[in-house]
Formats: structure tokens, sequence, C-alpha cells
């Protein structure tokens, strides 16, 4: 391994990850990819889960997909940015543009720092979280 | 083109909007609109599978003890048709128009000059093409790569239907919409649009051909020649582009295929 990648990868040991989407099953491949990536991940199934978890502990970075039930990852950023402004979020969603309406274009007016179109390679993801991940 | 424009009925439904000429037919548009919305409403489902499928096999590679080589080649092909898989969904959101798009301001004059190369590729050797670009051709506001992909979709249509030694013809104008249907907020604007035709001489079309040609997966190529899903794109397309789409073929007497989008509102010509 180069030294430069070493400093990077070094620094993003033990970040707090909070991955909230209502697919069991990618809730779990996310946890493992992100764990053996040395992040320290939790997961919530809604929005809702997800705001309750983060108020008990912090995090540094919030993946959030956007449809989900109980409450919307759309209304989860806005509670984010007003609560935790200091959060990074990457908003992710399979859901498509309708007439007018992009899913992935209000978590940026809302101030998503990242967004990624489902499916998307779970590398990216990882690649995503180093760059927005604070050093320790 | 007021002759071609459909009955004042077409205009309650949005895809009568994008069709205009013998591709405007209310139970075509109907048909057409119906499977968009399916195509839109399973796409998030199948996305979602998708990303599942694409993560797990990427987690299973890079667990694979080495030495494992028929299981690696397993995986390799896990990944290659799920990939495959996220391909078709992205052609048949394209058909649906919800593929998300940029529009920007756009000369298209300046458009097709610059992108010669790649037209003269797609009509392929032996096929003659000819321009005849308006002049003083207004702007329009469109997302540059869907307006590209469009022409290329059309001379290649027009390449296959003329085969050799035809000839395909990309002309460009401004036209006036003599819809009288504006005034109640149907159809496309009363007003100026930008029409792009791509003329061939080839062999036509009958109506029922002509009424199929945007279904996804419908083709009259041989099989490897086209999978059925260039026009269903360009469909999209224009209604994502708020345009219309105007059809004139007949079997022995070739097909013109024009796209009409709205002025920019920004008014004057290109710069």
């Amino acid at each position: 391994m180069f030294p430069a990648q070493r400093s990077r990868r070094a620094r993003a040991v033990n970040n707090r990850i909070l991955v909230i989407d209502d697919n069991e099953d990618f809730r779990l491949l996310a946890q493992l990819a992100l764990q053996a990536e040395n992040f320290d991940v939790s997961v919530a199934a809604n929005g809702h889960d997800g705001m309750s978890l983060l108020r008990k502990r912090g995090v540094d970075v919030v993946v959030t997909d956007i449809v989900m039930p109980e409450q919307d990852g759309i209304e989860t950023i806005a509670q984010l940015r007003k609560e935790f402004p200091a959060i990074k979020v990457i908003a992710i969603s399979g859901a498509v543009s309708g007439t007018g309406f992009d899913y992935l274009k209000v978590p940026v007016q809302l101030g998503a720092a990242r967004i990624l179109r489902k499916p998307f390679d779970i590398q990216e993801l990882v690649r995503l979280i180093r760059e927005l991940a604070p050093a320790e | 083109m007021p002759e071609h424009n459909p009955p004042l009925s077409d205009w309650d439904n949005p895809a009568a909007q994008v069709l205009h000429g013998r591709a405007g037919d209310f139970g075509q548009s109907q048909r057409l609109e119906a499977m968009a919305e399916l195509s839109s409403e399973v796409a998030h489902d199948v996305n979602n599978a998708l990303q599942v499928i694409k993560s797990a096999v990427e987690i299973l590679r890079r667990r694979l003890p080495s030495g494992e080589t028929d299981v690696a080649r397993m995986v390799d092909m896990l990944s290659r048709n799920a990939d495959g898989a996220a391909s078709l969904m992205q052609q048949l959101l394209g058909f649906a128009g919800r593929l998300p798009l940029e529009p920007k301001p756009v000369d298209v004059n300046e458009l097709i000059a610059g992108m010669a190369g790649q037209l003269r590729e797609a009509a392929g050797s032996g096929v003659s093409l000819e321009t005849a670009l308006g002049g003083e051709l207004w702007e329009i506001c469109v997302d540059v790569g869907g307006l590209k992909t469009a022409m290329l979709n059309l001379c290649a249509n027009g390449r296959d239907a003329v085969a050799h030694e035809g000839v395909l013809t990309l002309e460009t104008r401004n036209v006036q919409s003599a819809n009288s249907t504006a005034a109640t907020g149907n159809g496309p604007a009363l007003g100026e649009y930008v029409a792009i035709t791509v003329r061939d001489n080839g062999s036509g079309m009958t109506p029922q051909v002509v009424a199929k040609v945007f279904d996804p997966y419908f083709t009259t190529k041989a099989t490897g020649k086209g999978a059925g899903f260039g026009l269903s794109q360009v469909y999209g397309f224009m209604k994502q582009s708020n345009g219309y789409i105007d059809i004139d073929s007949a079997p022995g007497k070739g097909t013109s295929v024009t796209l009409c989008f709205p002025r920019s509102e920004a008014a004057g010509p290109a710069p």
C-alpha cells in the first residue's frame, strides 16, 4: 500500500456512519461493506428510527434512502439540517424522476452533500464516505 | 403541419401531446402512456432489487478465496447480468420520460456541425448524408446528450431503412405550431418550434408499423440489429422536453421523422 493510501484509510477508521433504508437486505449489505472498511456502522429502517438513534449517539455521515415508509428521506434530511447541521448526508434512491420532480434534486436543495442513484457500486459509497468523513 | 394535428380529444392525454401525424393515434397514445407509467412504477422496486444484488456480488467477490475459479466466474456472470438489467431499466426509464435531464440553451445547427463525424458514422458507409440547415434558427433549451442520442437514433434507423446507396437528409427549420387548442392549455403551445427532420428514401412503413414504432422492444430489424429501444427513448425524451414528434411514412416512399422543440424563452436567433 502506498503511503498516501495508508494515510487516507487511517483517517476513516472509526468514523461513525448511519445507514437509513427500508430494505433490510441492503441495510445488512451496506453494514458488511462499510464495517469491512473499518467504519462504525449503525442502521435504521426509516427516518423516524434514524433520527431517534442520532439523538442518542452522534454520527459523522448519514446515508439515507429517499422513498421510505414512516418518515421519508426528504423529511429526514430537513430535520437533520435543522438539528445536526454538521452531519454530512449522502442521499440514495432507486426512485425515478417524474415530470418536474427529481427525487435526488430535492435532497441536494436541502443540503445533502452527495447523491447516488440506485443501483450503484457499493465501493462508490465507500469512496464518498471517505471524502466526507472528518479526519479522526 | 396543421393537417397532421390529432383530434381535440387527444390533447387530454399527455402522450398525445408528444405524438403528431400518423403517429398520433389516440389508442396508441393511451397504450404508450400506460406502458410508460408501468415502467416508471416498476423501476423503483427493480432498482432496489438490483442494488441488493450488485452489493452482495461485490462483497462476495472481495471475500472469495483465491483459486475458486468456477465460483469467481459465476460471480462475474451475476455482476454482468445485474449491470445488463440496470442498463435495461435505464432504457425503460428513457421511454417513460423519467431520466434526469439538464436542459441548456442549444443552437441546433451548431450542435449538428459539431457532431458531423458521429452522424456520418451512424448513417453508415454507402449511405449519402445530406444536410439542409435552416438559417436564423431559433435557440432551444434542451438536454444536449439526449438530443444527440435522439438524432443518432434517427440516423441509424434511416440507415437501416435505406440499406446501401440510399440518401439520408437532416433538415432544421423554424416552424409555427398551428394547434388551435393551445388556449385550453392542452397540446403543444401555439407558437414557435425548432424542427429537426431526418428523412430517408428507404422502404417506408405501413400505418400498422408506424402505430407501434415507439413501443419498447418493437423492431422490424433482423435479430441482433436492434433491441427496439431507439424510438422508445426518442419518445420519452420528446415528452420530457415538452416537444412533439411527427412521422410521415408510406411503403416505398421513405420516412420522415420530425422532432419539434419549443423555441427557448430567450427570444432571438441563436448567436
